[in-house]
């Protein structure tokens, strides 16, 4: 009889530990959560901030650039009087890098835009064959002026994709003005494949190319090769990087092959529509 | 008799930049920096077209647009805002507020007239009489 008592007020003490023990631990976790909401207001008082920021530094600079852009503008066009050609030479140029730093302006935006997350997609059902045909009609007057062909390679005749129409045109417009830069001679092919598990497209040129050392460097940001100084539009640098990060946030994938001297291909892949359900059937994507 | 256009901005070298390039397409210009008087000059000028800041002190574009839209002599007035924000949020709120149309800043020349053109019923490939 005494040992089950004792085994009975052992097992009594034990309980007390582990109540003790528990509420020790409940105590910890109740100071960890309070930490835990305390990170996450700073975290979100910073994002908060970052929005303000970008916001903020996007409407400074937007308005002098307004005002620099329009006085330009008007002298150039003899609104405010007669100009002498080397005036309007000068003033061109002015024109030419003012344009250029709107072009950085926002590209800087969206960078931060799609790296804090914040890019929003509008996905719908979109015809990629005739999205890049309008980007070919875009640029084709462009690529004359360069003696340069653009051509299109369609095999099918849509290609249904569930993305952001606005964005998959920003991709094909930075892959195609970079194509330009870089194209001294020969063509331009852009194709667009319905293939089963997605939509892949490509651009396609036959221009200077780009070495095994800068090729895992191409989607950087900050980062041209074979810029070769000159006339004509210069890029950010922040293209490439902008239009990975729409293609990733589409769930694709985007990637580079090229040889010196000779081409460069830009492929990327974008989920497809599917008719029944309104959804895309990448299996790429999560669920 | 050239058409009227009240062009309203807080930042004074963008409405003189502005109110210059519309007076060398034959309009008459009349300017306000902030948006009460904004509201005043659209009553006393009874313009053909606003173009609007969107963000101004003293009554910011958005407010200013509501007031004008419940005025008798605004109400049916075309507005145009014009903004430093250019997002995609911003176009489509605006929009759907019952703006005329959107123009983001820097603009390009050629397509503020083109959307003042639209907004004033004339035809774009003509120029404004004077």
């Amino acid at each position: 009889m005494e040992e089950k008592d004792k085994t009975k007020e052992e097992l009594l003490e034990e309980l007390e530990i582990q109540k003790w023990g528990l509420t020790k631990t409940n105590e910890a976790i109740k100071v960890l959560y309070k930490e835990l909401e305390k990170k996450n207001k700073e975290l979100k008082k910073l994002d908060d901030l970052k929005s303000e920021f970008i916001n903020t530094i996007s409407h400074e600079l937007r308005t002098p650039l307004t005002t620099i852009r329009e006085v330009v503008s008007q002298v150039l066009e003899g609104i405010l009087g007669q100009t002498t050609p080397e005036q309007r030479e000068f003033l061109s140029i002015c024109l030419q890098d003012v344009d250029r730093l709107k072009r950085i302006i926002d590209n800087l935006l969206d960078i931060s835009k799609l790296e804090a997350g914040k890019a929003e997609l509008k996905r719908e059902e979109v015809d990629i064959v005739n999205l890049a045909k309008g980007v070919i009609a875009t640029f084709s007057p462009k690529a004359k002026s360069m003696n340069l062909e653009i051509r299109g390679d369609f095999p099918s005749e849509k290609a249904i994709a569930y993305a952001d129409k606005d964005s998959v045109i920003q991709v094909f417009t930075n892959l195609l003005g970079n194509a330009l830069k870089f194209c001294d001679k020969g063509y331009i092919q852009i194709s667009v494949m319905d293939k089963p598990e997605h939509i892949e497209c490509c651009v396609y040129d036959t221009g200077r190319g780009i070495s095994e050392d800068d090729l895992p460097k191409v989607f950087s940001k900050f980062q041209q090769f074979n810029r070769v100084e000159g006339p004509g539009e210069k890029g950010t640098g922040l293209g490439l990087s902008i239009s990975k990060s729409i293609i990733e946030l589409h769930n694709g994938k985007i990637w580079v092959e090229s040889k010196l001297k000779e081409w460069t291909k830009f492929t990327f892949t974008l989920p497809k529509y599917n008719p029944k359900s309104g959804t895309l059937t990448s299996p790429e994507l999560p669920g | 008799m050239p058409k009227k256009i009240l062009v309203v901005d807080d930042e004074l070298n963008v409405l003189k930049v502005i109110a210059s390039r519309l007076k060398a397409n034959n309009y008459d210009v009349v300017t306000a920096s902030d948006g009460i008087y904004a509201v005043k000059k659209a009553i006393e000028e009874k313009p053909d077209l606003i173009i609007l800041d969107i963000k101004m002190p003293a009554g910011g574009g958005v407010s200013v647009f509501e007031n004008l839209k419940l005025l008798d002599g605004t109400m049916t007035t075309p507005i145009i805002f014009i903004t430093a924000y250019p997002t995609e949020e911003i176009k489509r709120k605006v929009l759907e507020m019952g703006a005329e149309d959107f123009v983001a800043k820097p603009f390009n020349p050629d397509e503020l007239l083109a959307k003042v053109k639209k907004a004033l019923g004339e035809n774009i490939e003509e120029k404004p009489s004077s």
